[in-house]
């Protein structure tokens, strides 16, 4: 408990320091660009029409408001994809402080998660835009959605903190993660519909969280009711399991980063 | 020694039959030739047993009297049949004790003057006074058949006693004592320590006694001791309680020691050589004397002084260990405990850096086993408060590590550090600057991973704008920066905090030489403020400056840890003996 307390007490001491590179992992994400922050709303709504140009042709007839649809989906999966992608490459990206200076090393795993999350937030004002565009109703349950969104954050950091502490000791991982990634985008019906996935591979779309993350969150915007309970507890199961092993982890190995890095 | 020569008021005889009768005893009350007591002795006649009393000795009740010599004189007529008397039995009575001698040489026809003398022991002045002190002479028969005149002309009493009961000395645990032929040979700004002692030789004066201590223009008190008070055998109805404390009068220089049952009372001055010459010390009491003179002859500012042998250093007094900076620093909590840590690193015996090889070299069996390398080796020690530390050693023993392991950067393989107090490790300036951040950014940026506060840092801004001498620059992005410029940056938001703990690697000196003076003032006044320091540098001339201890680390074995100078010395030594590559960049100075 005593422990407890110390660690507490040192997040006190740095919580301004999460602040401030959560302020400079925004500012730099579009660095140089003259859009700058723009591109939050820009990307998401460009890719959104592309793909809708592309796709609603194969599955448009069997999804109502497909815009919405694949927005929702896209956006839950790319905050966990570029979080936990940031997040890998957080140890080694922040090595020259890791190397000079005492710092609690999560921050920077943490502080790239948060403001990945933000910037998801910032682009929900894209998909409220599709929506009222698209002329979708909008339900009460949409209060609802802070609550998959938390789980879905508490997983993202989870993978994250995973994913930073074994990228510390093998590079490579790195580079099949973006493989990994792309499997993953696709075993998450994000525009397609989960109906045509044959029976026998069901299953296997079914045990990814990251569905569960995006059925919970679509079952709340798109069809005004509060999320199915056997994905809602999955996430969150999965979740806190994820995140459980990601502080473990990076507990266990975190005095041994400086020596590899 | 005090003597004191008196003569009786007061003189009788016994008259006891057969005994012949003395005459004109009040003769002997005058102390001439001419008037003289004197008694008609028949052959085989005794004269009467003199009895001579009252001295009236002026002498202090708790004097101490150590001789008493009796001078008197008898002698007998011219006539042409003398009698024949042998010297009389003389019999001191003081008190109830009785010491019994006999004059000499047999009664002649002139006068001659007869001393005896009788040792004494345990007696005070008021042992001695009026009929207490008594002396008889008591002479043997006329042993001639012829009758005749015995005279006695005078006593005298010559009184050999001590009245002091205090000695005033002057550093008295020294064999050497400066004297005006091997005066202390001092320069202008050099301290001494001049003592006094005031210890009781016979009784106890239950009234306070003023002490005068003489120090000529040219010195400064910077401070003064006095001896700590033993247990003191007097009790509170002998005297005042306020006595048994020592006072000191720092204006008028006057010492009032305690008055003690036992032991010495003892004041101990510092001085300081303020101006040039020979001079001389002394203390004086009234009663009780004077010490000899101190001499110190004082040189300019650059003479090397030779070691002073009068140093009572090696008699440092309880009250003195106050202000002592090793004693209060071995009193001080402890900021950095490093207690047996050990810190390995794996280091692979061959390079293998692509997949291809290390899966050939696995199949192949071929892969050696990483070799580790100890770069701390059980390393164990504690740094108070207030110490300056430097660590010194060849290049590869370690210095970095330690100073890693310190700053929380690396985390020791084995072994506990245990640190207190806000610890500022100044190893690395400008961390974590964004470079597309302006100088303002950078300054909450770099606080914020230094831990600082963004409340603390608000508080700070305008200070660290001040001293960084950015001025409009700071709202500039740093990319457009000179190396110059960051680096001044760095250092004014590095040095902003007022650490418990300074970790220094290397004195930092950053941009052009205007702030480098700057930057080498700020350190120094971090530094003078009561930090701990530990420092880690190249320059052994800036760790015999800038330390007091100093830490020799080699191989990550801790080889000697103690006095900065000593230290250094042998580490210089050492490295005589060292190979070049252990020493490159080391600067022995």
């Amino acid at each position: 408990m005593f422990e407890n307390n110390q660690h507490f007490k040192n997040f006190g001491k740095y919580s301004f320091l999460l602040t401030e590179l959560i302020k400079r992992d925004i500012s730099g994400k579009y660095k140089d660009s003259t859009l700058g922050l723009f591109w939050s709303f820009l990307n998401p709504l460009l890719s959104m029409i592309v793909l809708t140009m592309v796709f609603s042709q194969f599955f448009g007839g069997s999804i109502p408001n497909f815009p919405v649809y694949l927005l929702s989906g896209k956006l839950v999966f790319d905050l966990f994809a570029n979080a936990t992608t940031g997040a890998m490459d957080s140890i080694k990206g922040n090595s020259e402080i890791i190397k000079k200076i005492y710092v609690p090393k999560y921050m920077f795993a943490v502080g790239i998660v948060c403001s990945e999350f933000i910037n998801f937030l910032i682009s929900l004002i894209v998909l409220i835009a599709v929506m009222i565009v698209t002329g979708a109703p909008f339900y009460m349950s949409l209060f609802y959605s802070p609550i998959p969104l938390f789980f879905l954050l508490i997983l993202t950091m989870g993978v994250g903190l995973i994913l930073a502490t074994a990228t510390t000791f093998f590079t490579d991982i790195k580079y099949l993660y973006g493989v990994l990634i792309m499997l993953l985008s696709f075993m998450t019906p994000l525009f397609y519909p989960i109906e045509m996935i044959p029976e026998q591979y069901l299953l296997l779309f079914k045990i990814n969280p990251l569905y569960a993350a995006v059925k919970c969150f679509r079952d709340i915007v798109l069809n005004g009711t509060f999320p199915e309970m056997n994905y809602f507890i999955y996430l969150i199961i999965t979740s806190f399991i994820a995140l459980a092993i990601g502080i473990y982890v990076f507990y266990k190995k975190q005095d041994e980063f400086v020596l590899n890095i | 020694m005090t003597i004191q020569l008196r003569y009786p008021k007061k003189v009788f005889q016994i008259n006891e039959k057969g005994k012949s009768d003395w005459n004109d005893l009040d003769n002997i009350l005058i102390d001439d030739w001419d008037n003289v007591a004197s008694t008609n002795v028949s052959s085989a006649q005794k004269p009467a047993v003199l009895v001579i009393s009252d001295f009236n000795f002026n002498i202090p009740d708790d004097a101490r009297v150590s001789e008493i010599v009796i001078e008197h004189d008898f002698h007998k007529d011219s006539s042409q049949n003398p009698i024949k008397m042998e010297p009389p039995k003389i019999k001191l009575t003081i008190g109830d004790e009785e010491f019994e001698t006999s004059s000499f040489i047999d009664a002649d026809i002139f006068p001659s003057d007869r001393s005896v003398l009788i040792a004494l022991e345990d007696v005070k002045g008021e042992d001695i006074k009026d009929d207490n002190f008594k002396l008889e002479f008591e002479f043997p028969e006329n042993s001639s058949k012829n009758e005749g005149l015995l005279f006695f002309d005078f006593v005298r009493v010559r009184l050999v006693f001590e009245i002091k009961k205090y000695i005033l000395s002057c550093g008295e645990t020294n064999t050497y004592f400066p004297d005006e032929d091997n005066p202390l040979q001092l320069a202008v700004g050099d301290e001494f320590r001049y003592s006094l002692y005031f210890r009781n030789f016979n009784g106890v004066s239950t009234e306070r006694q003023e002490v005068k201590i003489n120090i000529p223009e040219g010195f400064e008190l910077l401070r003064y001791y006095f001896k700590a008070s033993k247990i003191n055998k007097l009790t509170d109805d002998d005297i005042d309680e306020e006595l048994y404390e020592d006072e000191f009068d720092k204006d008028n220089l006057i010492w009032y020691p305690s008055v003690r049952g036992k032991g010495s009372a003892a004041i101990r001055l510092v001085l300081k050589c303020c101006s040039e010459g020979l001079k001389t010390l002394s203390g004086y009491t009234e009663n009780y004397g004077v010490t000899p003179n101190f001499y110190v002859d004082v040189h300019p500012k650059d003479f090397e002084s030779p070691p002073n042998l009068f140093d009572e250093t090696t008699n440092i007094w309880g009250t003195e260990l106050g202000d002592d900076e090793h004693y209060k620093l071995l009193n001080k909590d402890i900021v950095i405990d490093v207690k047996n840590v050990s810190m390995e690193f794996k280091k692979p015996q061959e390079k293998v850096d692509n997949l291809k090889e290390y899966c050939i070299k696995w199949v192949k069996r071929e892969l050696k086993p990483k070799m580790k390398f100890k770069a701390l080796d059980d390393i164990s020690f504690s740094i108070n408060k207030g110490e300056r530390v430097g660590i010194i050693g060849f290049n590869g023993a370690g210095k970095s590590t330690i100073l890693k392991i310190l700053s929380g950067v690396l985390k020791p393989t084995r072994g506990e550090i245990i640190t207190n107090g806000i610890v500022a490790p100044l190893l690395e300036l400008g961390a974590g600057f964004d470079h597309n951040y302006s100088g303002r950014e950078n300054i909450f940026l770099n606080g914020a991973i230094l831990g600082y506060s963004r409340e603390f840092l608000e508080s700070k801004y305008d200070e660290i704008l001040e001293f960084s001498e950015l001025d409009d620059f700071i709202d500039v992005p740093i990319k457009n920066y000179s190396s110059g410029m960051v680096a001044k940056l760095g250092f004014s938001v590095a040095t902003i905090v007022e650490p418990d703990v300074l970790i220094l690697d290397e004195v930092l000196s950053v941009g052009d030489v205007k702030f480098q003076k700057k930057s080498g003032d700020k350190l120094k006044s971090m530094m003078g403020s009561g930090v701990t320091v530990l420092l880690v540098s190249h320059a052994i001339d800036n760790i015999r400056e800038l330390c007091t201890r100093a830490i020799w680390l080699d191989n990550g074995k801790l080889v000697m840890d103690g006095d900065v100078d000593y230290v250094c010395d042998a580490y210089i030594e050492a490295a005589k003996k060292a190979s070049e590559e252990q020493l490159s960049g080391i600067q022995l100075g």
